[in-house]
């Protein structure tokens, strides 16, 4: 028994049962919930030192796994990691135990998620590459499911996973004689840039970003926000595994400015581009890019200190994920017509008040709206940024209210006195739509009023970072 | 070693991909995806033992496979054509991807210095050409098929050159599933586009 | 301790109408309980006068290394009086609005009045800037529960997104503040904000007035005349006030082109917003002005280094207001009652407002100080002139209503009494005691003037040929126009949509067929460029 086989190998042969059980999906469901949470709770209670001390011995799990002459480890310190990914698989198939999004999604986001987890344990960790490519591919199912025309974006997505792959290998390769070449060498320059452009193509920086808004507005707002919440949450701390193992890369004054402008830029165009939408749909990938953006800006931030903010934004910008996930799935289900477009919006307050408001009160939370969770940790992190690269601030504020702009639009067509025509939906919100919503605020508003109570445990995210400024 | 016969399986696989490129009928797409393939076992036996470049050609003539008996099967909608003359966009095609493999030819003492590979030049040669080729395909159609085969031919290029540099298996392993992964994802938007058009 | 307790007693208040009314509806229940959690809260806020100052630490966000909020609560001179003055208000709304105890919605909006006295009582004894953002984003979601547009109103549903969004504005312009306060002195607290993060602060406070930038954007519309509806205007008023006297005393100091523009734009916003508190048609469809003269009087107060100063105005603003407000149905035989709100702002010796004079006018007596007392002139005026021109057909009330609705107003009346004698150190004084009465003697001029000539000017006015009238009345409609910042809205929507029409372009490009062609552009240029910069081996 090794921690790799608890939490990867183990997982994705569980999955393999669940795909047998894919025509039982309360069944296939219910097991899974149940699995991931034992995943969950096993990964937050395991020692760190990965030792089970009993009376009369010491029995330790091994971290490594060797698979092919390669190593997969999960350190102790990595668990809290592994229990956030695989929490959040846990909220999402609670999801879709109500939204039925597709007969493949319990097994498919548990072996995407065992992937993400190897994709951060790989040691040479340059293989993930390949990995988070098989991610892209597994995720097809899930992002257009069969009676639906395969769209652009998605396609668009896996070519750009395969060319970053590509970038991302060279890189590799590059770096394999490093240690011989000095430090100010063109080789690391070369290779750091196309390291840069290799994670900027997997993120969706832009101008690589047009499949976020695309599959967003074609694919099933659970999957999606499922699929590009994980994604976003493993990549950022997979982005400090490079700098943490390259001393030459964190030492290079350029790459922190660089992925500062490069935070920066996502997070003013985001803003501005969602205030263009005329799909409301689309708008959960312009957010998605205005939080890479921040999490850009946060590492970048690392030796003033900004990394333990990323760590403690991963959590709650999860939760506004899933909140905008379920309220436009919730529409979704009660409406099958929706279509997000704007000219249907208008009234929906009228018809769907929590549902609609959710969407506001994710948006606005994404946004680091007070009293919403992402405000404790992303007020620091404008601090941060006005004390020590003021330079970017205006940025930051014009791609703050260009969203806010946005959200002040989609509120005003929201609240449209709806025509006299239109009657109220008669079934109204059920309650099995309601309840988890209204948990969810309460849940997010404990997290912004003390953010002491949960959030201090994900700095244990940060602990295999040993070669990072931390705090 | 001499090794100058291996022009003729770089120019075989170079040709492959710009067939791909230009033309729009599956089944000669399909045959010129498993030339360009086996082009490729040849070239890489210059730099592995031939029972590991067969991995690669196994797994890519299993991709094509899995594409033809998709193809096939909902072949009513994907119906085989026969010979049609050069229409304007093929031609404009067949120019840009001529383009790209004289590029290729013209700044390969360059790119051997990128790559750091002084001596096999027709490896190279086909690896870089054959990216280009597949990153030009998959720019410039967007039909998902067309698209997969696009990715497929990027990566047989882009698998070339990584293989002269790199040897694992965990890394070949990898390759390996992508590869069928991407045969298999294309497989399925093929199925999907067909039940929809032909409920 | 106390502060909780009285908050606490609020929202049980709130509940316990809530929970009564939807088991059980009773109005006299729901009345009885509204003014019990009312009466004892006042009460306590009445007696928190002899505690002062006190503060109540709730807890700090952890670890501390990382955050700089420690949430706590802080009542002192600087927000007494404006926790009296809204306790007091809540609680004549409840003893006032006995007289449409006849309406099954008045339960509710008594749970709603009760409500948003708590959160606006939280805003007001924050101590830290976070517990102010906190409690201000409280005020506006309840608020905006508590205005929740109708199906078919789309009258205030077209205006309600300008309203939240500038209230959204303002909350981040403080966190904004807060920021730039934290990067000279970490946690500060309210009460000692750094003079950096001030102009933040003020502008905060300003936007929520609709003072700074003057913005109006309720104008059109027509003004409810309950006193739920009041207290709901009211309420966030007086959190943002409490905010303005605490602004640093050296606010703006190092920049004097900024300080004399907030300046002239202040004494404008007074100037105009007096002159249509005066001219408007009756007490209710002025009101906004009302808010806005008064308001400024406390931020020109703020801008003349005198903060403290701006708490005679801001309780004048809350209590006289309500007195004039509330006196609704208007009863002949009690007019008397709203005259006495006037004690409130008159600004003679040893009345509320003596003590303001000196932070309105400044120093130095200038040119904007002559504008100010005339603004306070006109002030005085219109209200002389809402209070004697309330007409009604209301003759009685029914019983109960015959006490608890001049009981309401008296209480007000009594509670600016209060503040007078003892609101703070140095409330009763003779102040500058010559602007007062400056006011006073310029206000009879005028009165005196308008009954001599009174019945002329209306003719002329009547007939329209008075002949500055119109060019007046054109005059004063497009600086109206420019105030309700509705040509700002539209000019930012018509670059809009020429953006949106440029953005769109680009995004179908970059979405369409050929996108992942452009894409490969962009990839290969860029890394051409940075190729460029990196010389080869």
């Amino acid at each position: 028994m090794s921690t790799p086989l608890i939490w990867i190998v183990i997982p994705i042969g569980f999955a393999g049962v669940l795909a047998l059980l894919h025509n039982k999906p309360k069944l296939s469901s219910i097991l899974t919930c149940v699995f991931t949470l034992g995943l969950v709770v096993l990964a937050l209670v395991f020692p760190k030192d990965l030792a089970f001390v009993l009376p009369d011995q010491r029995i330790e799990i091994p971290s490594s796994l060797v698979i092919l002459n390669r190593t997969v480890q999960i350190s102790g310190e990595s668990l809290t990691m592994v229990a956030l990914l695989y929490a959040i698989t846990l909220l999402w198939n609670l999801g879709n135990s109500v939204f039925k999004v597709s007969i493949w999604f319990n097994a498919l986001s548990l072996v995407i998620t065992a992937l993400w987890v190897t994709v951060l344990s790989v040691i040479p960790f340059l293989y993930a590459a390949l990995l988070i490519e098989l991610i892209a591919l597994l995720s097809v199912p899930l992002l257009s499911p069969r009676g639906k025309k395969t769209d652009l974006g998605l396609l668009r997505y896996i070519v750009f996973e395969t060319l970053a792959l590509a970038l991302i290998l060279l890189t590799g390769w590059m770096l394999s004689g490093v240690s011989a070449v000095p430090a100010a060498s063109p080789l690391l320059l070369r290779a750091s840039i196309m390291l840069l452009f290799g994670f900027a193509l997997w993120i969706g920086a832009f101008p690589f970003h047009s499949w976020m808004p695309m599959i967003s507005q074609t694919s099933a707002p659970l999957a999606v926000s499922l699929l590009l919440g994980l994604m976003q949450t493993a990549l950022s701390v997979f982005l400090l595994t490079f700098l943490d193992q390259y001393a030459w890369l964190r030492n290079l004054p350029q790459v922190y400015t660089s992925l500062r402008w490069l935070g920066v830029i996502m997070i003013t165009f985001s803003g501005l581009a969602a205030t263009l939408q005329q799909n409301l749909a689309r708008h959960f990938g312009y957010l998605i890019i205005m939080e890479t953006g921040y999490s850009l800006l946060a590492i970048s931030l690392t030796p003033q200190g900004g990394l333990p903010y990323l760590a403690m934004l991963l959590l709650p910008r999860v939760l506004s994920y899933f909140l905008w996930g379920w309220a436009l799935s919730g529409i979704r289900q009660l409406q099958p017509e929706a279509s997000f477009e704007q000219g249907s919006l208008s009234g929906l307050y009228h018809t769907f008040p929590l549902l609609s408001m959710s969407i506001l009160v994710s948006m606005l939370s994404l946004l680091g709206f007070p009293l919403l969770p992402l405000f404790p940790q992303k007020q620091m992190l404008w601090l941060l940024t006005a004390q020590n690269a003021p330079e970017t601030i205006p940025f930051v504020i014009i791609g703050g209210l260009v969203m806010l702009t946005a959200i002040l639009r989609l509120f005003r067509l929201f609240i449209q006195p709806k025509g006299k025509k239109t009657s109220p939906n008669p079934a109204g919100e059920p309650a099995k739509l309601i309840v988890p919503i209204i948990l969810m605020f309460i849940v997010m508003l404990a997290m912004a009023i003390a953010p002491q109570v949960i959030l201090p445990r994900m700095l244990e995210i940060l602990a295999p970072f040993t070669h990072l400024t931390l705090f | 070693m001499n090794i100058s016969w291996l022009f003729i399986p770089a120019g075989l696989m170079l040709l492959a991909a710009e067939v791909n490129l230009t033309r729009r009928q599956w089944l000669v797409n399909l045959v010129a995806l498993a030339v360009q393939y086996l082009s490729m076992f040849l070239l890489l036996t210059s730099v592995r033992a031939p029972s590991f470049a067969l991995i690669k050609l196994i797994v890519g003539w299993m991709a094509t496979l899995v594409l033809y008996i998709t193809l096939a099967s909902v072949g009513e909608f994907y119906a085989v054509k026969g010979p049609q003359r050069l229409s304007s966009g093929q031609f404009f095609r067949l120019l840009a991807g001529l383009f790209m493999i004289v590029f290729t030819i013209v700044f390969l003492p360059q790119i051997q210095s990128l790559f750091l590979m002084e001596g096999n030049q027709p490896l190279l040669l086909a690896a870089v050409g054959t990216m280009l080729l597949g990153l030009l395909q998959v720019s410039m159609i967007s039909e998902p098929f067309y698209i997969i085969l696009g990715l497929l031919t990027f990566l047989s290029g882009f698998e070339l050159l990584y293989a002269s540099l790199e040897l694992s298996l965990l890394l070949e392993a990898l390759f390996a599933g992508i590869n069928l992964g991407l045969a298999l994802v294309g497989a399925y938007f093929l199925v999907k586009d067909a039940e929809i058009e032909q409920p | 301790m106390p502060i909780l307790v009285i908050l606490a007693l609020l929202l049980v208040s709130s509940a316990a109408i809530a929970i009564s009314d939807a088991l059980k509806p009773k109005v006299s229940r729901s009345w009885m309980i509204a003014l019990v959690g009312a009466a004892i809260s006042w009460l306590g806020v009445l007696l928190l006068r002899l505690y002062l100052p006190t503060d109540l630490s709730l807890f700090a966000w952890q670890p501390e290394s990382l955050f700089n909020t420690r949430l706590f609560l802080e009542i002192n001179y600087d927000n007494w009086p404006y926790a009296l003055s809204l306790v007091t208000l809540c609680m004549a709304v409840i003893f006032t609005d006995s007289t449409r105890s006849f309406l099954p919605s008045s339960p509710k909006a008594w749970a709603n009045s009760l409500a948003l006295t708590a959160v606006n009582l939280l805003a007001l004894f924050a101590g830290d800037p976070n517990m102010l953002i906190f409690a201000w984003v409280l005020v506006d979601a309840l608020e905006f529960i508590s205005t929740l547009p109708s199906r078919q109103s789309d009258h205030s549903a077209a205006r309600l997104p300008t309203v939240f969004g500038v209230r959204m504005l303002s909350t981040l312009t403080l966190a904004a503040g807060t920021v730039s306060g934290w990067m000279v002195q970490p946690g500060f607290a309210l009460s000692a904000i750094p003079s950096q993060a001030g102009i933040f602060f003020l502008l905060a406070a300003g936007l929520r007035l609709g003072v700074l930038p003057l913005n109006l954007p309720f104008l059109q519309s027509p003004e409810e005349k309950n006193g739920p509806a009041l207290l709901l205007r009211l309420s966030p008023v007086a959190s943002s006030l409490a905010v303005i006297t605490r602004l640093p005393a050296n606010l703006l100091a190092n920049q004097p082109v900024w300080l004399a523009l907030f300046k002239v734009l202040t004494t404008v916003a007074a100037l105009y917003a007096a002159g249509m508190w005066l001219t408007g048609k009756n007490q209710h469809n002025a009101r906004p002005f009302w808010i806005i003269a008064l308001a400024s009087f406390s931020i020109m107060c703020a801008l003349n280094g005198a903060a403290p100063a701006s708490r005679a105005w801001g309780s004048a603003l809350l209590l006289s207001g309500s007195t004039l407000f509330l006196f609704d149905p208007p009863i002949r035989r009690i007019r008397f009652l709203p005259i006495l709100g006037i004690l409130g702002f008159i600004g003679l010796p040893y009345t509320l407002a003596a003590s303001g004079w000196e932070g309105l006018l400044g120093t130095r007596f200038t040119f904007g100080s002559a504008l100010m007392l005339l603004a306070h002139t006109m002030l005085v005026l219109g209200y002389i002139r809402h209070t004697f021109e309330i007409t009604g057909t209301v003759t009685g009330l029914e019983r109960h209503a015959r006490i608890t609705y001049p009981l309401g107003l008296i209480l007000i009346v009594q509670t600016i009494v209060i503040l007078m004698l003892g609101g703070w150190p140095g409330s009763l004084t003779s102040g500058l005691w010559v602007a007062g009465l400056a006011s006073l003697l310029l206000a009879g001029l005028i009165a005196s003037f308008y009954f001599w000539q009174g019945a002329q000017i209306s003719a002329l006015i009547q007939k329209q040929n008075f002949r500055f009238y119109r060019l007046g009345s054109v005059l004063i409609q497009g600086f109206q126009n420019i105030l309700s910042l509705q040509w700002l809205y539209q000019s930012l929507g018509w670059i809009f949509r020429q953006a949106a029409t440029v953005g769109l372009t680009v995004s179908r490009i970059i979405e369409g067929e050929g996108g992942i062609l452009w894409s490969l552009v962009f990839l290969v240029i860029l890394i051409t460029l940075f190729l460029a910069g990196v010389p080869t081996p």
